[in-house]
């Protein structure tokens, strides 16, 4: 027996994270709730700031503004799209 | 980079290879069998203490340096500090690279690389209380925990774990969220340090 270690790659996925503007889906229309919201990217995605990606819990759409470097930020699904609206309608 | 396997050797040459090559304290200075085993290496010193590279235990230096007195340079044949692990979720042994009854403060490390991609990394840490007899504490690096003069620590490294009660033995697994930072580079770093007995 010895000390032993090992290092794997995880199971869970890792993320990065951004500030971003919050919109609100309210049925087919999007309304803008606030900026510098923390929000969670999928790392093996390339972002795009200028495209619209949904909340994974739904309700909300999110415009990546700039990276953030640390805290809780809220998981976004990693598809994205040309506009608020067509992010609040999947 | 490594020692050579034969031939003439130096002490410069070994101190080179340990990452040392600008440690200047007199008193120190070509004391081989302090530095060569990585005495005091990682300790948690301020910034104007010593700390010192340990050997890294790989398995491809296994028997290439100096486990007990008399030191002999001969026995740094083929030796090299960049020996790395993959981080494939195999079972890597980490011990101390020399007797911790024969001196306070050994110390010892096993370098993995993980690449440039950012990941979640899974590591594991495991041993009864007879394989951490004498270990005072094991921790994890992202990037280089020392410098070469042999001044202070946490330059350009990030702290990931860090368990300084280990007597009884250790099983644990650390998720870790890797994140590629060109300035701390792409490896990690698990190091075991010695109490004296």
């Amino acid at each position: 027996m010895a000390i032993l270690v090992n290092i794997a790659n995880g199971s869970s996925p890792s993320y990065n994270l951004y500030y971003a503007d919050e919109y609100y889906c309210n049925g087919s229309t999007c309304e803008y709730q606030q900026s510098n919201v923390l929000v969670a990217l999928t790392s093996s995605v390339s972002p795009s700031y200028t495209r619209y990606y949904p909340l994974e819990a739904g309700g909300f759409a999110y415009r990546l503004t700039s990276t953030a470097s640390g805290g809780p930020g809220a998981i976004l699904v990693p598809a994205s799209y040309t506009t608020c609206t067509l992010a609040c309608s999947v | 980079m490594s020692l050579p396997s034969s031939g003439q050797i130096a002490f410069s040459n070994v101190a080179s290879e340990m990452e040392q090559t600008a440690y200047t304290e007199s008193h120190y200075n070509y004391w081989f069998s302090i530095w060569g085993r990585g005495y005091n290496s990682n300790y948690p010193a301020a910034s104007n203490d010593f700390v010192l590279a340990p050997i890294n235990v790989h398995s491809s230096n296994s028997g290439k340096y100096t486990t007990t007195t008399p030191f002999t340079l001969s026995n740094w044949y083929g030796f090299t500090q960049f020996a790395t692990y993959a981080c494939d979720g195999t079972n890597r042994s980490l011990f101390f690279n020399i007797s911790p009854t024969a001196f306070c403060n050994p110390s010892a490390t096993i370098i993995f690389d993980a690449g440039t991609t950012s990941r979640n990394l899974d590591i594991t840490i495991s041993g009864n209380s007879t394989d951490f007899n004498y270990v005072a504490g094991i921790r994890v690096w992202y990037g280089r925990p020392w410098t070469t003069n042999g001044l202070g620590y946490g330059i350009g490294c990030q702290l990931v774990y860090e368990n300084n009660s280990v007597g009884s033995g250790l099983s644990t697994t650390i998720n870790y969220n890797y994140t590629y930072n060109a300035a701390f580079g792409q490896y990690i770093y698990v190091v075991i340090y010695g109490i004296c007995p």
